[in-house]
């Protein structure tokens, strides 16, 4: 017990010096650790997937046709409840077009709000807080529906988030894509894994 | 102070830019055709993370791009970066890995049972961890850093999950797949000090989405960092020729060092060779067939008499098969070869085979119940009478040494509050053959997700140890003369197990709180309680002096259960911070633990006196310690780590990574014997191993880098009379087709 309190001892004086400076350099780690957690409070932000989802959304665009006779000055794409997808969502309207169309985000906080509204894309999170048979009905025809649940497709959802082997792929159920009045090109039909 | 100042203003600079660093990757991804975005790889450990968040026990994942950029030069170091883990190195590459501290308990045991006997160990779903006592032999894992994907652990009692052996936790080493079509290569080759030489391969071919096929092959090289061995009676490190045992045993074996240290300079010296097949002829049906080899020659603590590293050598290979048809789930596997992890010691030498066979099935949702009910069967047999002779005992079995488990399973997962609320329950029904009782581990687990953001959950079980060959199988008989006292007169130590050995078990209730905010912070914090009893031990049972006769001493030991119970309870933080270009995530536990009824003497009332039990067994005996309470400083009462990591650009990757834990103290069986606080005691300090690594791709393909490991030089031993460790610095390159 002694020899243990003596190397004890002789631990804490020799390395006392270094001991201290690593406290230092600890207290300062934490302070610029709580700079950047601060930082990404105030700016908030989105984790990649989110980032690539966004991306594949817009890219949707580029190969759905909507019914032209839906006359909208803008592009609308809606968001149910809250979703990392917002932030990559309002930088992309920011940065692109849709067809010389402004890009708008709006936001359904509930699935009532759905009533009477139209939107050319609308995303639902995984975390929507309703059935995603609720969601549909709720739908105006022209919408592109877009979700990341596992068996949404089967559901009648146009479109389904997964991922296979870390890669973010989706799902399409040419049905609902057909029925929602919506034409969808040979080219994104290939890529995606149909559902029936 | 100046220095400290412009640290913390470019900190200041870079929580305002990272935002900006966000928008270009957007726009890059924006430039992308869609069959490319198709190819990205989700980065950062979000997906991970996300099933993580949703786990209803203690669960960390570390990834294969975690462990690549920490520069971590095998899979048992880069436990380090996961929260929970107490991983300490004996010699150069060899660690000792315990799960959250159940270690050195009972206090003043044979080092061989300082092995964490209490972790199921897997890769891909195969049970790897050693039937002998219940250890993993981490040098004799047939897979290396280049074929994983990921390390998914789970800590607390969760053997009603995953089976017996899940006392403190679960290690899956999930390994890697092709990932796209055509041909699939992946080479790592990094050489650093104290010849440091560690080498993998892949070699494969995804021929469609359906078929593939690859192989990969590694080799380590390891020097110990140290040339002298410990000598417990001198209490110092000498050469291996001058240590006093040794010495003594080369009086009837001149030729003991050779057989025994062949290689002093050596730590590891280890290669495997793995092949796998995968077949996916439709939706949700999987074939995948594994088979492989190792070799592998260390220099590792097992401690058996002489000192207390020992060569260990190993040579085995596997078969292993993985079916999932639908919502049926099947795997068989075999695993066989040699085992000596003693050379040089008829005792420690076996031929083993142990078969694996488990089959679960999924009923599908009876509205928000979902049912998931298994059976299995393990055999694990270890035959020494090759290498032995089994009329006299010389062989730890001197035979077979077969252990059988029979198993029912049935898991229980139910959604309530619009699956906000999930309830699961699990139990197991597990039928040995020796002991010949049935046991039940079960678990109890609930999550409550208050929002996407915040889950709070609870879970509490039982878990089981599996019957360890050492402690059911044990049938030796030690003979020998005092070669320098009295050569004439002979002793005889009868070493028996115990076929009706109470099971370790370990109960634990924890409560846990998740948050994540958009993806980028992460916050995981814990507490935990638990009560772990039935440890083993060799106890004395009985023996007889007799001077005059030629067999001058005769005694019993058995193996039998302790009245040691150890109780802990504490906490584990884990913080990530993804953003951009930096990863942050520090994690540490902190935990008090106390040994109760604990004695120190292994003798039973009737076993003979002797200075081991003050010459008066009636009194000083296994029960000496009803009734106590003491402080457990067997295991560090905080420990930790962090992973920083920052990705300048797609070129450039810079991380730190450290792994700390606190003062703890290691008591060897040869405490008992000196007494003198020195000899069979590791008094070991505080330590801080900080590691760094560098790399850069100079080509698309191809990556140079650059790895410091205890960056700070920091000699002090890890373990009980292990080699100082020492900076190691690593160069290398990996190329990946």
């Amino acid at each position: 017990m002694k020899e243990y309190k003596r190397k004890y001892d002789q631990f804490l004086y020799m390395g006392q010096e270094r001991w201290l400076a690593a406290r230092r350099w600890g207290r300062t780690l934490l302070i610029c650790l709580c700079l950047c957690v601060f930082g990404s409070f105030r700016q908030g932000g989105d984790s990649s997937e989110y980032k690539l989802k966004a991306v594949f959304i817009y890219n949707f665009t580029l190969f759905v046709e909507w019914d032209q006779s839906v006359k909208t000055e803008d592009f609308t794409i809606g968001v149910l409840g809250n979703s990392p997808i917002d932030g990559p969502l309002e930088e992309i309207a920011r940065a692109k077009t849709c067809g010389g169309r402004k890009i708008v985000i709006h936001h359904y906080n509930s699935v009532d709000e759905l009533t009477g509204s139209f939107c050319h894309i609308l995303f639902i999170p995984r975390t929507a807080n309703a059935n995603v048979n609720t969601i549909l009905s709720k739908v105006s025809k022209g919408t592109l529906t877009v979700s990341e649940k596992a068996g949404n497709a089967d559901r009648g959802v146009a479109i389904n988030f997964v991922i296979i082997d870390n890669k973010l792929r989706f799902e399409s159920n040419p049905r609902a894509i057909s029925s929602a009045g919506l034409k969808a090109s040979s080219q994104l039909l290939k890529l995606a894994i149909i559902v029936d | 102070m100046k220095r400290r100042l412009l640290i913390f203003i470019c900190a200041l600079l870079i929580s305002h830019c990272l935002p900006a660093q966000d928008m270009d990757s957007l726009s890059q991804l924006l430039d992308l055709p869609i069959d490319k975005l198709m190819e990205i790889k989700i980065y950062s450990a979000s997906k991970k993370e996300e099933s993580v968040f949703d786990a209803p026990l203690s669960s960390s994942v570390v990834t294969k791009d975690q462990i690549k950029k920490a520069g971590c030069t095998s899979i048992v170091e880069a436990l380090r970066l996961v929260p929970g883990m107490i991983v300490q190195e004996q010699t150069n590459g060899n660690y000792d890995v315990h799960v959250r501290g159940v270690s050195n308990v009972p206090p003043n045991a044979l080092l061989v049972f300082f092995a964490n006997s209490t972790t199921l160990v897997m890769i891909d779903n195969r049970p790897v961890y050693n039937y002998l006592h219940g250890g993993t032999f981490w040098e004799t894992l047939p897979v290396d850093i280049n074929d994983v994907e990921r390390i998914e652990v789970v800590i607390g009692p969760c053997a009603a999950m995953y089976g017996p052996n899940a006392v403190s936790g679960v290690i899956n080493i999930i390994t890697a797949r092709p990932e796209h079509k055509g041909l699939y290569a992946v080479v790592n080759d990094q050489y650093g000090s104290y010849n440091s030489i560690i080498s993998n391969a892949s070699l494969g071919y995804k021929f469609n989405d359906k078929v593939s096929a690859w192989a990969s092959a590694n080799f380590q090289n390891r020097n110990r960092t140290q040339s002298n061995y410990y000598d417990v009676v001198t209490n110092r490190y000498v050469p291996i020729d001058s240590v006093t045992a040794i010495r003594n045993a080369m009086l009837t074996n001149p030729d003991i060092v050779s057989q025994s240290y062949p290689d002093p300079h050596l730590a590891m010296r280890k290669y495997a060779v793995n092949g796998f097949v995968t077949y996916d002829p439709k939706k949700k049906v999987h074939f995948e067939l594994a088979v492989g080899g190792q070799h592998s020659q260390v220099q590792k603590e097992f401690g058996t008499g002489l000192t207390p590293l020992t060569t260990s050598l190993s040579d085995t290979r596997y078969v292993s098969l993985r079916a999932d048809i639908y919502d049926l789930s099947l795997q068989v596997s075999d695993n066989g070869g040699t085992e000596a992890p003693a050379l040089g010691q008829k005792i420690w030498h076996w031929d083993l085979n142990t078969m694996d066979a488990a089959v679960e099935y999924n009923i599908h949702k009876v509205k928000n119940l979902s049912i998931r009910p298994g059976i299995s069967y393990r055999v694990a047999d270890y035959n020494d009478s090759r290498y032995v002779n089994t009329a006299i005992r010389e062989g730890l079995w001197n035979g077979d040494a077969r252990s059988t488990t029979t198993s029912a399973s049935l898991r229980l997962e139910y959604l309530m509050m619009n699956s906000k609320l999930r309830l699961i329950a699990s139990g197991r029904l597990d039928k040995f053959n020796y002991p010949d009782k049935l046991y039940v581990p079960y678990q109890l687990a609930a999550t409550y997700r208050i929002n996407e953001r915040n889950l709070l959950r609870v879970s509490g079980g039982t878990a089981y140890r599996a019957p360890l060959l050492i402690d059911v199988f044990t049938n030796l008989d030690l003979t020998g003369s005092f070669p320098i006292t009295s050569p004439s007169q002979q002793y005889v130590f009868q070493l028996r197990g115990n076929k009706n050995i109470r099971l370790l078990s370990s109960s634990m209730i924890s409560v846990g709180y998740r948050h994540k905010m958009d993806g980028k912070i992460e916050l995981d914090m814990e507490a935990f309680y638990s009560m772990t009893k039935d440890f083993s031990d060799l106890i004395t049972e009985s023996g007889k002096i007799d001077s005059a006769a030629p067999i001058s001493f005769s005694g019993l030991i058995d193996i039998n259960n302790l009245t040691v119970r150890l109780q802990r309870f504490g906490g584990t933080v884990s913080f990530s911070y993804y953003s951009g270009k930096w990863q942050f995530r520090p994690f540490v536990t902190i935990q008090q633990s106390y040994l109760l009824d604990y004695s120190q003497y292994t003798n039973s009332p009737q076993s003979f006196p002797s200075s081991s039990n003050n010459n008066n067994p009636a009194v000083y005996n296994i029960n000496s310690g009803m009734g106590s309470r003491i402080g457990n400083k067997r295991a560090p009462a905080y420990f930790g780590g962090a992973y920083i990591n920052y990705q300048h650009n797609d070129k450039l990757n810079v991380n730190v990574n450290a792994y700390f834990y606190g003062a703890q103290t290691q008591l060897e069986s040869k405490n008992l014997s000196y007494k003198d606080g020195q000899r069979g005691v590791e008094n070991m300090d505080p330590k801080l191993v900080l590691n760094a690594g560098i790399s850069y791709n100079i080509l698309k393909k191809l990556n140079l880098f650059a790895n410091f490991r205890n960056c700070l030089d920091d000699r002090s031993v890890e373990f009980y009379k292990g080699d100082a460790t020492a900076l190691m610095v690593f160069g290398g390159f990996h190329f990946e087709l």
